[in-house]
């Protein structure tokens, strides 16, 4: 088996349009946590996350093997906007068709699909899951989203206040007032311990 | 571009400000006693946040690496 020596998101990207799979391998290893968070915090559906989460990939593979991708900026932030607008565009088709909407609370009836090979795992999973519905459900739709956005996708605040037409300034105050809110849930419901297992 | 104190804290936190600013804040931040307990709550939950990470299941990736050799054929 051939190990990787560390290299840049850019140098893997570059081994990948070569030919290289391990390359895409050692990628999706890397950020799939951030990219799989961001996505799962919009359509909150752990099946939904995990298609779209594909069709992340499978946009970027095309993307990168035309060519058409642009060192301009970092690898997470790039891919985390394309499941960024994969997933918005998602949830816009269910507000259009309402019949299409699987319950967004429905985190509990996806863990019915989910498979029982690793149980101990898979209770740890659910246990985040229901943590992060817990704590970012509270949030003021704006703040979850610059979390999202800043914490899990690495955007800049620049970036940010560029996507979403807004100064840099309100992204800055809308993290403050979001970290802020997260403090006092997680102090009032006592979750620090679970947050670092 | 101006930026209040608050703001500036919420970038050192998330790495957007140069040492020399990241210095001239610590000052700042070190001679205000409310500044520095919220200095130090906003990182605590920085911190926080940073522990919650999901995965996609193992099949995901396999099904992304598939697609990628069989397309690479065609």
């Amino acid at each position: 088996m051939r190990l990787y020596i560390p290299s840049e998101d850019k140098d893997l990207i570059v081994r990948y349009r070569q030919g290289d799979e391990l390359a895409l391998k050692e990628l999706i290893r890397r950020h799939k946590s951030k990219i799989f968070t961001t996505i799962y915090l919009i359509v909150r559906n752990r099946q939904e996350a995990e298609d779209l989460f594909q069709d992340t990939f499978i946009k970027a593979i095309h993307v990168i093997r035309a060519g058409k991708y642009r060192e301009e900026g970092k690898f997470l932030p790039w891919i985390c906007r394309i499941a960024y607008h994969l997933s918005i565009d998602v949830i816009r088709t269910k507000k259009n068709n309402p019949c299409l909407t699987a319950d967004s609370s429905d985190y509990a009836s996806s863990k019915l699909c989910a498979k029982e090979e690793n149980k101990e795992e898979q209770l740890i999973q659910d246990e985040k899951e229901k943590l992060i519905h817990e704590l970012m459900n509270t949030l003021p739709a704006e703040q979850k989203e610059i979390i999202l956005l800043r914490h899990f996708s690495d955007m800049t605040f620049r970036e940010i206040a560029a996507l979403k037409k807004i100064s840099i300034n309100t992204a800055l105050g809308r993290m403050r007032y979001a970290l802020l809110n997260l403090k006092k849930l997680i102090k009032t419901n006592n979750y620090a311990h679970e947050l670092y297992y | 571009m101006n930026f209040t104190t608050e703001e500036r804290m919420i970038m050192k936190i998330y790495g957007e400000t140069t040492a020399s600013e990241a210095r001239e804040l610590n000052h700042v931040i070190d001679s205000d006693i409310s500044l520095k307990k919220e200095y130090v709550e906003l990182n605590g939950t920085f911190r926080s946040v940073s522990g919650i990470r999901l995965n996609p299941d193992d099949r995901i990736i396999k099904n992304i690496m598939e697609y990628s050799l069989i397309s690479r054929r065609n």
